[in-house]
């Protein structure tokens, strides 16, 4: 059980002039401006959820993730994981939970994974029963022994990033954070993490805290979505009531003929359209409430302003939705 | 003990990685030997032109430089990792041991382990064992006692300097130099104390206490100053633990994270 209140993060960025002389003068007066990287977050995670926590990049992602691991020092607010402060009890903490961070590894570079693995079973304490049966249950969905004896600087990026789940996992924590697991992995990579990761959600009833710009992965592992956006939350849904919210609309694509840049945002004023974007230069989407118009009413109104080629409708997709939940947000901002 | 176990595991698991390497694993282990032997030489050379440096003759000064080989040997075979402080930062290092339930300084101290350190303690072991051989030093228990004892304070002593001066430039954000200058004072350590102004003395008995890895048992074995002398020691120990724990705090409490 994860519960976070009023969670504040502000970094202090040097500000240095340009120049020989601007890193004199910074060196000497030593200004700084304050950027708020995360402000005034609240949310709470039960026991055995999975949750997706998803933004555009410096969103605040990593900075949260990095407070509820016991990484960074929040500026202000209040993290309890597990009943536990993080920060101020970091090896109790630590003890909990397990981290994967997609972009570096949690190995040993230079030693066989095989031997990675004893030395996290000791630092954690893992017991002989518990150890080999993970192990057991690893080996089964990522075929680890075909890889377990080297070292991680021979793995590819996919038998290294198996290896570094694995290693988050040996000591069965309570609560996992994952951040970008899959970033940069091939499609049969991504399916057996995810496949791992569901697994424990659901056998094992492991908290998930997921950090992901692949909605695959969110689709797949999680139920329930937090969005945050230039520091602050801006959803926090349940994906099945997203789609149910999301859903009613129906999407448009149409291809024009001419370039519309205007036409946007004309037909976003009009009541009953939820969205409207240019994909690229000549391709509009847009969604609209079926209650109000048909999709032949759409094409109609679009065709008064512009010539079109063609269209087709278009499925609601977890990405549509996001999306959405963005822009919204940033009107709102 | 867990701590010392799962340190002493990590830097096995190391040595077998260095193993991989073998020829890597035999020159860096001479090279060790080489590199101290060039200091050997520089010393002889010295003393065919000086018959003494402020009273003390070559082999009472080449125990000095065992002492010093003997504690970089330690600090370069087992706590290579105290080193660099600041680059593991921005590798993201620091942010995984962070979520580990262990101590932070055990998995620094663990994280390199060098073989030419063997090489170098070795160098310098012999040279102090060879030096008091021709000085005929009379041995008595509470020598050998005192002996041990200023090797095992002296490599802690080293590595507690490199660790503070790494956390130093880390508390800095990288400013360049600070570890190097503080790693080159350890020179002054090879020589009597005695030959410096009262300030670095004060310095090196203190702030950067290579004397009280060197000098202050060396007076102790040979005969130059009386037994309670040798509390230098112990008491420089505890103010550079205090301050290496001072520093290193106060860099990871303005630790950042390495971002993204």
């Amino acid at each position: 059980m994860i519960s976070v209140r009023k969670l504040t993060k502000e970094f202090k960025i040097p500000v240095k002039p340009p120049g020989m002389k601007g890193a004199i003068r910074h060196l000497i007066r030593g200004e700084y401006k304050v950027k708020v990287a995360v402000e005034s977050v609240d949310f709470s995670i039960e026991q055995g959820e999975a949750v997706a926590y998803i933004g555009p990049n410096g969103a605040g992602k990593s900075t949260t993730i990095k407070m509820l691991t016991g990484i960074l020092k929040p500026t202000s607010g209040e993290i309890l994981v597990n009943g536990i402060d993080p920060q101020r009890h970091r090896i109790q903490n630590a003890k909990n939970i397990g981290v994967v961070f997609g972009q570096r590894t949690q190995l040993w570079w230079d030693i066989p994974v095989e031997e990675s693995f004893a030395l996290l079973k000791n630092i954690y304490e893992v017991p002989d029963a518990v150890y080999n049966e993970n192990l057991k249950l690893f080996n089964e969905i990522f075929g680890l022994s075909e890889f377990i004896g080297r070292s991680a600087r021979k793995l590819s990026l996919g038998q290294r990033m198996r290896a570094d789940l694995a290693a988050a996992l040996l000591h069965n924590p309570s609560t996992v954070f994952l951040d970008e697991p899959t970033i940069g992995l091939d499609i049969g990579t991504k399916e057996a993490m995810r496949e791992l990761i569901q697994r424990i959600n659901r056998e094992k009833g492991v908290t998930i805290i997921l950090t992901s710009h692949d909605l695959k992965d969110v689709e797949d592992i999680c139920r329930r979505i937090i969005v945050i956006d230039g520091g602050r939350i801006i959803c926090d849904k349940e994906i099945s009531q997203l789609t149910k919210e999301y859903a009613m609309d129906r999407g448009l694509q149409i291809t024009l003929l001419d370039m519309q840049k205007e036409l946007p945002a004309r037909l976003l004023g009009q009541e009953g359209i939820s969205y409207a974007a240019m994909e690229d230069a000549h391709t509009l989407e847009i969604h609209f409430k079926p209650e109000m118009y048909t999709a032949f009413e759409i094409v109609e109104e679009v065709n008064k302003y512009a010539r079109i080629q063609d269209f087709r409708l278009r499925e609601p997709s977890i990405e549509r939705m996001i999306e959405k939940i963005y822009r919204s947000g940033e009107q709102s901002a | 003990m867990r701590t010392i176990r799962i340190f002493f595991q990590m830097t096995g698991a190391n040595l077998r990685g260095l193993m991989s390497f073998k020829t890597d694993f035999l020159v860096s282990f001479f090279a060790g030997l080489l590199s101290q032997t060039i200091g050997l030489l520089f010393l002889s050379v010295l003393f065919q032109n000086i018959p003494a440096i402020a009273g003390w003759t070559v082999y009472e000064v080449a125990i000095l430089y065992g002492y010093m080989f003997f504690g970089e040997g330690i600090l370069t075979l087992f706590f290579q990792g105290t080193n660099g402080l600041w680059h593991q930062v921005r590798l993201g290092d620091i942010d995984r041991y962070m979520t580990r339930p262990i101590s932070l300084e055990l998995q620094i101290c663990g994280r390199q382990t060098n073989l030419a350190g063997a090489g170098t303690a070795l160098t310098g072991l012999a040279v102090m064992l060879y030096s008091f051989g021709k000085l005929q030093i009379s041995w008595n228990l509470w020598k050998a006692i005192l002996f041990v004892v200023s090797l095992i304070l002296g490599a802690g002593i080293r590595v507690d300097i490199n660790f503070a001066s790494s956390a130093l430039a880390m508390l800095l954000e990288g400013a360049g130099g600070i570890k190097g200058a503080i790693e080159r004072v350890q020179e002054m350590g090879k020589y009597p104390l005695d030959i410096y102004p009262k300030v670095f003395r004060i310095i090196l008995l203190t702030l950067i206490p290579y004397a009280a890895i060197s000098y202050v048992p060396a007076v102790v074995l040979l005969g130059r100053a009386p037994y309670p002398y040798f509390l230098l020691l112990p008491a420089a120990t505890l103010l550079i633990i205090g301050l290496r724990k001072w520093i290193f705090a106060k860099a990871m409490e303005r630790y950042e994270g390495a971002g993204n």
